[in-house]
């Protein structure tokens, strides 16, 4: 295989030197580190038709990766074999402004496709996820993540609109609208949408080297308005009202020691101080006119006051521009995508979370469940919290930074997220960017007869199991 | 201002993980703001602590020859006080909208108001 792929590549493109391969045998979380045999930089489609074609032949496995910042260990080698760098695939092919949207490779981070679109100036956006600018929009999409607008428009894979995919035999397909030549890809409709057999797949189906997804309007107005509150109860009914107002563009649910952090407290006590607000909500309301805005500031105070008169505490909403004037280290929540370096700069290098979908309905009991969990581990419970397609489900994540180097930290943070794993699934919380530590936990709870058809759709699909071996199972 | 300016004011948080929300803020602040060392000899001429409080909130600032200690709380040692919400207290800070807020008494001032004058430049953003 090396061979193959020198021959290929080039020999700078291909590397198996020990620094490279520890490098690429663990990311930020507590995963088991796992080492491929071969890195190999690819830089086009056609190049990763060929690899695909030659590791089938040979039955080694392969893991596409771009910059491995999904928390979920989802690039770390189960089974070794060669890891599929696909950074250099870093372009945004087409931007189509009049029918609203982009076509780009693996590689495209969020600040390379939000400097094309302002380069552009084109009037349109898309969302971002709360993650480094250098992440990936295309790994983000295919896993199901979500971003700053998955309050309108749910989460990001479902603003895909084509997929070009080379499969485990070395052939491409093409899914949407995409797949019929001169079509434009503007929908997954009206074909049976094979989408589905790639999307949230972890790589195990196929890699994905080309992408159709939606942009949405910019509007010209934009206000970011911060609400301490104080519990859960306050900032979740806050966060349910708000959706069915249809009103606000994005609304986060922040726990205390997340604001702590971005303010430099490496380590926040696990307890808040007394008298402190436990929560802060931010919500972002765009429009396109000054009463547009008005209007909608007025319904949102109209929620909160409504809330008040229930006994829930509130302070009143503070503009992100005059919490920036107070303190700059709240610039990190003025503007997406943002630098989290107070997440992965902290020292210790180590970064997790359990991140799930579930019912909004729930979010206030699991989030206290969650917070005495935290706490009984010795672990500052930041919660992140977001509603998602306009309320019907939201995220709920639990996230711990942790010193890699220390050994008892790293047990006490895999006990910590066993039990976090277990309580969320028990109130019908799903995980996603699922690790393979998870998937074993909660492939017991599945439908039996969903885990075989999709063991079933990988054979079929995979049959010399090539693609990312290990990941849900398979 | 001078490197040593820099090098002579400082700003500390005591025991920051186990500071409240407020006093993180103002670290912010107070670290910018004494980029310009006049505003903090003139704010230590007054020779006392200040306690200020938004919502139940409280953290003591005090005042010494290096520079600015935020303790968490009421250290009991403050010879003035500034309390109100936290968007008050913030358009103070912010936009230095003192007298309104006063006046409708969203703002509450206590001890000696000149030692509150003095400290005002130090805590309005710039």
């Amino acid at each position: 295989m090396k061979k193959f792929l020198v021959d290929l590549l080039g020999a700078e493109n291909v590397r198996d030197d020990p620094e490279t391969l520890s490098k690429y045998s663990e990311d930020y979380t507590e995963h088991e580190p796992g080492k491929p045999d071969l890195v190999a930089f690819v830089e086009n489609a056609g190049q990763v038709q060929k690899v695909v074609a030659k590791a089938n032949e040979l039955k080694v496995p392969l893991v596409p990766a771009v910059y491995r910042t999904n928390i979920g260990g989802l690039c770390i080698p189960a089974e070794g074999g060669v890891v599929l760098d696909m950074t250099r695939m870093d372009r945004v092919l087409e931007v189509n402004a009049d029918d609203m949207y982009a076509v780009i490779e693996p590689g495209v981070t969020q600040q390379i496709i939000k400097d094309h679109l302002a380069k552009l100036k084109v009037p349109l956006t898309l969302g971002y996820s709360l993650a480094p600018p250098w992440t990936s929009v295309f790994a983000n999409a295919l896993l199901g993540g979500l971003t700053n607008r998955s309050l309108k428009y749910g989460d990001q894979s479902a603003w895909i609109s084509g997929l070009e995919v080379v499969l485990p035999d070395g052939s491409m397909v093409r899914t949407g609208s995409w797949a019929m030549k001169g079509a434009l890809p503007f929908g997954l409709v009206p074909f049976p949408d094979l989408s589905g057999l790639f999307v949230a797949w972890q790589g195990t189906t196929g890699i994905a080297t080309k992408m159709a997804f939606q942009l949405w309007p910019g509007h010209p107005l934009n206000k970011r308005l911060f609400i301490l509150t104080y519990g859960p109860r306050a900032t979740y009914e806050a966060m349910r009202r708000l959706c069915r107002t249809e009103t606000c563009d994005d609304i986060g649910g922040l726990s205390w020691p997340a604001g702590k952090m971005m303010m430099g407290v490496k380590r926040p006590h696990p307890v808040p101080q007394e008298g402190e607000p436990t929560f802060f909500l931010y919500v972002d309301l765009t429009a396109e006119i000054p009463e547009e805005m008005a209007v909608k500031e007025k319904i949102l105070q109209s929620v909160l006051d409504g809330l008040a008169g229930e006994g829930e505490r509130f302070e009143e909403p503070l503009d992100i521009m005059t919490l920036l004037k107070v303190n700059p280290a709240m610039g990190k929540f003025a503007e997406f995508p943002t630098d989290l370096d107070f997440l992965t700069d902290h020292g210790g290098g180590g970064l997790t979370w359990i991140g799930t979908y579930g019912p909004l309905s729930r979010f206030v009991e699991t989030a206290e469940t969650g917070t005495a969990i935290m706490v009984k581990h010795g672990f500052p419970p930041m919660i992140v919290s977001r509603p998602m397609r306009g309320g019907h489900f939201g995220v709920l994540r639990f996230i711990s930074i942790f010193d890699k180097k220390d050994a008892a930290e790293v047990a006490k943070i895999r006990a910590l997220n066993a039990e976090l794993l277990l309580m969320l699934s028990d109130r019908g919380f799903v995980m996603y960017k699922t690790p393979i530590w998870a998937w074993k936990e909660l492939s017991a709870r599945l439908d039996p007869v969903m885990r075989d058809l999709v063991r079933r759709v990988k054979g079929l699909l995979d049959p010399n199991r090539i693609m990312n071996p290990g990941r849900m199972g398979l | 201002m001078t490197q040593k300016a820099i090098e002579r004011v400082r700003v500390v948080v005591d025991q920051p993980e186990s500071m409240n929300l407020l006093g993180l803020l103002m670290k912010g602040l107070l670290a910018k703001n004494l980029s310009d060392d006049d505003l903090f000899y003139r704010a230590r001429a007054a020779k006392t602590d200040v306690l200020v409080q938004a919502g139940e909130m409280k953290v003591t600032l005090r005042l010494g020859e290096g520079g600015i200690t935020i303790l968490r709380g009421d250290a009991g040692s403050a010879g003035a006080s500034v309390a109100g919400d936290m968007k008050t207290l913030l358009g103070v800070v912010a936009e230095g909208k003192m007298v309104a807020p006063f006046l409708s008494g969203r703002l509450k001032i206590g001890g000696n108001p000149l030692v509150l004058l003095r400290m005002l430049p130090m805590i309005r953003a710039r």
